[in-house]
């Protein structure tokens, strides 16, 4: 089982072998949990969103058709999931950075002597960094998880965005030249 | 800072430039010491991002998923009926639309039809009772008619005789 393709799996999983399903649960669910956890910040949310996306996979398993890789399938019914909380909890609360508190500013960076590329030696550079990518508009944001963190390739991106290959890689480029820049005025804070 | 450069950042840390446009890119990174540094920074932040810890799941998570799946499945068997009406009715709705105009359609046809009959019944009713009234009427005339002509008159008649 183990040296089966996704797409072999998901097939046995339609018809009727649960073990199959188990296998693509093991296979997914750290990346998955760490794609979600990326647009809501919060472990149980993400896990429960988790749970959603694996749920959604074992009564929806119909809705796969093989023109499309598994994984873009899968990354597309999660990213719903958690784009879908996202919004729901931006409706709640919304709050742009400098509304935060005190507490919640002590990850700005304060040492102005420190070039960008002498910053990412620290540890707090990498909350940083989070912290920015939290800050960038959601399109980029999304963009830049499944390049950058998750390491998809271009074409499976193409595919989960629903965007033409080469809008993605100007925006993927446009992605990193933000963060570049949140990260510079972190710097100079 | 040459924002055509700035779009080749990205296609250059992932060597995917031509071998043309690589060297303009090299040339350009070696006359502007600032533009290095940011493609060295751009660099060194997505190294940040390809080695970041990956967060997983708790242990009971296959667990929790696995208990939701049976209780899934068991309410699958007590509302299967109902969970395809209510997916039927959720992503036809077209169809559902007309169905209920159809129903609505064929309540008003035999809602009229009661209406009607009851209608007809109480026209008979009415009928026969405006008949029976006309008899009366008719029964009462002729008494009047009768009480048009007084019995003394009819005596009278014999007393005429």
């Amino acid at each position: 089982m183990n040296d089966k393709t996704d797409e072999e799996l998901i097939k046995d999983f339609q018809n009727g072998n649960i073990n199959a399903y188990n296998h693509l649960v093991y296979r997914y669910k750290d990346r998955l949990f760490h794609y979600i956890y990326q647009f809501v910040h919060d472990i149980d949310k993400a896990e429960d969103l988790l749970q959603d996306t694996f749920l959604k996979l074992y009564t929806h398993k119909d809705s796969y058709r093989e023109i499309a890789k598994f994984s873009t399938w899968i990354y597309t019914i999660a990213g719903n999931f958690a784009k879908t909380e996202l919004r729901k909890f931006k409706r709640r609360k919304t709050y742009s950075i400098s509304d935060l508190s005190f507490e919640d500013n002590e990850f700005i960076i304060k040492d102005t002597n420190k070039t960008p590329s002498d910053i990412f030696l620290d540890q707090g550079l990498r909350d940083s960094l989070n912290e920015c990518l939290s800050l960038l508009p959601l399109n980029f944001r999304t963009i830049i998880i499944l390049r950058d963190i998750q390491e998809l390739s271009y074409d499976e991106i193409s595919t989960i965005v629903e965007l033409p290959l080469g809008t993605v890689k100007s925006r993927i480029n446009r992605a990193r030249l933000k963060l570049y820049e949140c990260l510079q005025n972190e710097g100079l804070k | 800072m040459n924002t055509d450069m700035e779009s080749m950042i990205s296609s250059y840390i992932e060597d995917e430039l031509n071998k043309e446009d690589k060297t303009i890119f090299e040339n350009y990174m070696n006359d502007n010491p600032k533009f290095s540094q940011k493609v060295h920074v751009m660099r060194n932040m997505i190294n940040q991002f390809n080695n970041q810890e990956i967060l997983t799941p708790s242990d009971n998570f296959i667990d929790n998923l696995h208990y939701e799946i049976s209780n899934l499945s068991q309410n699958d068997k007590i509302t299967t009926n109902n969970r395809v009406l209510t997916y039927w009715f959720s992503t036809n709705w077209k169809a559902t639309l007309g169905f209920s105009f159809m129903i609505a359609f064929i309540g008003m046809f035999f809602l009229n039809r009661i209406l009607i009959s009851t209608n007809e019944i109480n026209i008979s009713n009415s009928d026969n009772l405006e008949e029976n009234t006309t008899l009366l009427s008719d029964s009462d005339s002729l008494k009047t008619n009768n009480t048009e002509f007084p019995i003394h008159q009819v005596k009278g008649t014999s007393t005429d005789k």
